[in-house]
């Protein structure tokens, strides 16, 4: 963390210029996400819909909310949520796709 | 409280990094807790789903893809300038900072503006399942159970942006007086963690209901 009070000028940046261009990328991947909705896709609409959703995430935990300058404990924390979240779908769909 | 290299250090912590460990090992566990929360409304759409795929597609038919698009867009903007102010605050920009999360919750009324005009045209359409009201949907069953997933998941995840920019508001109002530059960026960053968690939901919520 850069102590209060430093200031480099704001064009020479690098992370202000890492955040927006993440912010495009998420944009872009949003217009995908949309125009897939008008392709008949059939049964990989969820696919592509919740792999982009997945991905937009990742960008989002990683970059937005700095997980790749957080330590091992916190990174930790932060992906038991989704290990939870991946044993109940997985369960669940265990149970449902094979009825 | 005790001073180091110019840090507010509450008196359990020995070290700023300890202390910030904690303030991240905290919020991160409790956003596991709301991921949670959510994750059990998202598997019983799932299953409703999985064995009605046709039905929910019919019912999805009646979403407003365009307003759930330009929302998504919304929030996505919004998560730009959360991450933005707390960069700038760390380092000591308070108008900045200020301009940011102005724009934040601007951004953050935004998006309930047009999830209310969204709830108000299925008002008029006659699509809300609630006692006193007349339901117009004429599809089989599981469609309405369609709707009653739509309300449940849109309602709770505005509660939650509602929470977020009232939280905003009052770190603004921390970032005006700016009396410990160091402890308004921490708030800065928490309040952003939260607010970023709830972009992540609505990044599943969009093409759950609105691209079925």
């Amino acid at each position: 963390m850069t102590s209060p009070g430093t200031t480099t000028p704001l064009r020479h940046d690098r992370q202000l210029w890492l955040l927006s261009a993440i912010f495009l990328l998420l944009q872009a991947l949003l217009l995908i996400t949309w125009g897939a909705h008008y392709v008949p896709l059939g049964a990989f609409t969820p696919v592509v819909n919740f792999g982009i959703a997945i991905i937009k995430t990742l960008l989002v935990a990683i970059f937005f909310m700095q997980l790749r300058a957080e330590s091992g404990l916190v990174r930790a924390a932060a992906g038991l949520g989704g290990l939870w979240l991946l044993i109940l779908f997985t369960l669940l769909l265990a149970d449902y796709l094979t009825r | 409280m005790s001073p180091q290299a110019g840090v507010t250090i509450q008196t359990q912590f020995e070290t700023a990094a300890q202390q910030r460990e904690a303030d991240q090992l905290g919020m991160w566990l409790f956003l596991a807790t709301e991921a949670l929360l959510f994750g059990g409304i998202f598997a019983g759409y799932l299953g409703y789903r999985v064995l009605h795929p046709e039905t929910f597609a019919a019912a999805a038919a009646h979403m407003k893809v365009g307003l759930g698009t330009l929302n998504t867009a919304v929030l996505l903007t919004s998560s730009l300038t959360v991450a933005l102010a707390h960069h700038l605050v760390q380092q000591g920009r308070r108008r900045a900072t200020l301009v940011l999360l102005g724009a934040t919750i601007a951004l953050g009324c935004a998006f309930l503006a047009i999830k209310a005009l969204e709830y108000t045209l299925e008002f008029r359409e006659g699509l809300m399942p609630l006692p006193g009201l007349e339901f117009r949907y004429d599809g089989p069953p599981p469609g309405q159970m369609f709707f009653n997933l739509y309300y449940t998941m849109t309602g709770l995840h505005a509660l939650h942006l509602t929470v977020a920019v009232v939280m905003m508001a009052v770190i603004f109002v921390l970032v005006w007086r700016w009396r410990t530059p160091d402890r308004q960026a921490r708030q800065v960053e928490m309040a952003g963690l939260y607010w970023h968690f709830v972009d992540i939901v609505w990044l599943f919520v969009y093409p759950a209901l609105y691209l079925v």
